[in-house]
């Protein structure tokens, strides 16, 4: 099983996104539900730390994932799990990450 | 033999040790791929994928931008009606730090209720126009009446309202009313909008120095592609042109105005 711990990195990089994902449906509510527990002076800078943490998170575990499936596995093996787990887990980290950087109107 | 075969992250990354392929069959133990190739990859491809985002937005890049000259000498309010908690939420992460960043001072409100807010907004949007030769107002709020709050202030106050921007439905033709009150400029949707693909484009031209009307011919733009996006991704379910017609914006009053012009 340890051998093969490297493939397990790039399913483990996609499942990681359910977290935004999850962050995402409940945030509104905690802030803005009918009975909010998060004050509206925090919302904004909560928010996007929080999806920049999220966005730094997936691409780190995305290219780490796509880094050691292409050292250490064949390519047949390499290829169709970088397009099936790390394009999607990277793809859904620059959309946060643009997010970000848009709402800190830094682009 | 390869000097080095791999690298390990149990030594901690990037540390290359001699241990072969792990995932290797038989005699197919050659290395798929240089460790810095392999590096390359893994770190041009999601730049390309930031790349590919970015087209899809629609819209350029601002980076590090800077303010237009006159913040000093403008405020702004903005006011979320009662939604759901996802577009209170939405609404406020996008616009809250480009009000900051663009006006001197800046007030959002987001309505728990219809008619909240009421007496905060009057009061600060009279703290503004004391304060302030020029006041912007964003209507974040399905077809509204916050004309209505500003009504009872002073004529001369008044006049010191400068743009204002409604996302509400139907709410267009309030234009002239919001003039007659004594704005400078006024944008606002015809039918059933779907403003917030306008809003997106308008906010982020306009506070970047376009003037309304090319703000206004961005927004429209911008959400045309969006609403073309939408059909060709839903095959057809929503149609581009019945929704622009009832989204397009347009603009009464100067539509020459700047958000570095501070005269009221």
């Amino acid at each position: 099983m340890k051998r093969y711990a490297h493939l397990l990195l790039a399913p483990a990089a996609l499942l990681f996104q359910t977290l935004p994902g999850a962050f995402l449906y409940f945030a509104p509510t905690l802030a803005f539900g009918k009975k909010p527990i998060m004050p509206e002076s925090w919302v904004w800078s909560v928010s996007v730390m929080s999806l920049a943490l999220f966005a730094l998170a997936g691409l780190a575990l995305a290219c780490a994932a796509s880094y050691l499936l292409l050292t250490r596995s064949r390519r047949f093996v390499a290829i169709p799990l970088i397009f099936l787990c790390c394009v999607p887990a990277w793809l859904l980290s620059v959309f946060y990450l643009h997010g970000v950087l848009v709402f800190l109107v830094w682009v | 033999m390869p000097l080095l075969w791999n690298i390990s992250l149990r030594k901690g990354f990037p540390f290359v040790t001699d241990q072969p392929p792990q995932d290797t069959i038989g005699n197919h133990t050659r290395r798929p791929m240089r460790p810095g190739k392999a590096l390359a990859v893994s770190l041009l491809l999601p730049c390309l994928l930031y790349g590919s985002v970015v087209l899809l937005a629609g819209d350029r890049l601002f980076v590090f931008s800077k303010t237009p000259p006159g913040r000093e000498s403008r405020a702004a309010l903005a006011i979320r009606d009662d939604v759901i908690p996802f577009f209170k939420w939405g609404t406020l992460l996008f616009t809250r730090q480009y009000l900051r960043k663009h006006y001197a001072e800046s007030w959002y409100f987001t309505q728990a209720s219809k008619g909240d807010c009421r007496e905060e907004f009057a009061s600060a949007l009279k703290q503004a126009l004391e304060n302030y030769p020029a006041v912007d107002l964003y209507l974040l709020a399905h077809t509204n009446h916050y004309i209505r709050w500003v009504k009872d202030l002073p004529e001369e106050l008044r006049s010191r309202i400068r743009f204002v921007y409604n996302t509400g439905c139907h709410n267009e033709p309030q234009g002239k009313d919001w003039l007659a009150l004594g704005a400078d400029a006024y944008i606002g949707h015809p039918g059933v909008s779907e403003s917030p693909f306008f809003y997106f484009f308008l906010l982020r031209h306009w506070l970047h120095g376009a003037t309304l009307e090319e703000a206004l011919a961005l927004g429209n733009d911008g959400m045309h592609l969006k609403f073309r996006q939408l059909e060709w991704t839903t095959f057809g379910r929503f149609q581009a042109e019945a929704l622009m017609k009832e989204s397009r914006a347009s603009v009464v009053g100067d539509v020459g105005l700047r958000l570095g012009d501070t005269a009221p």
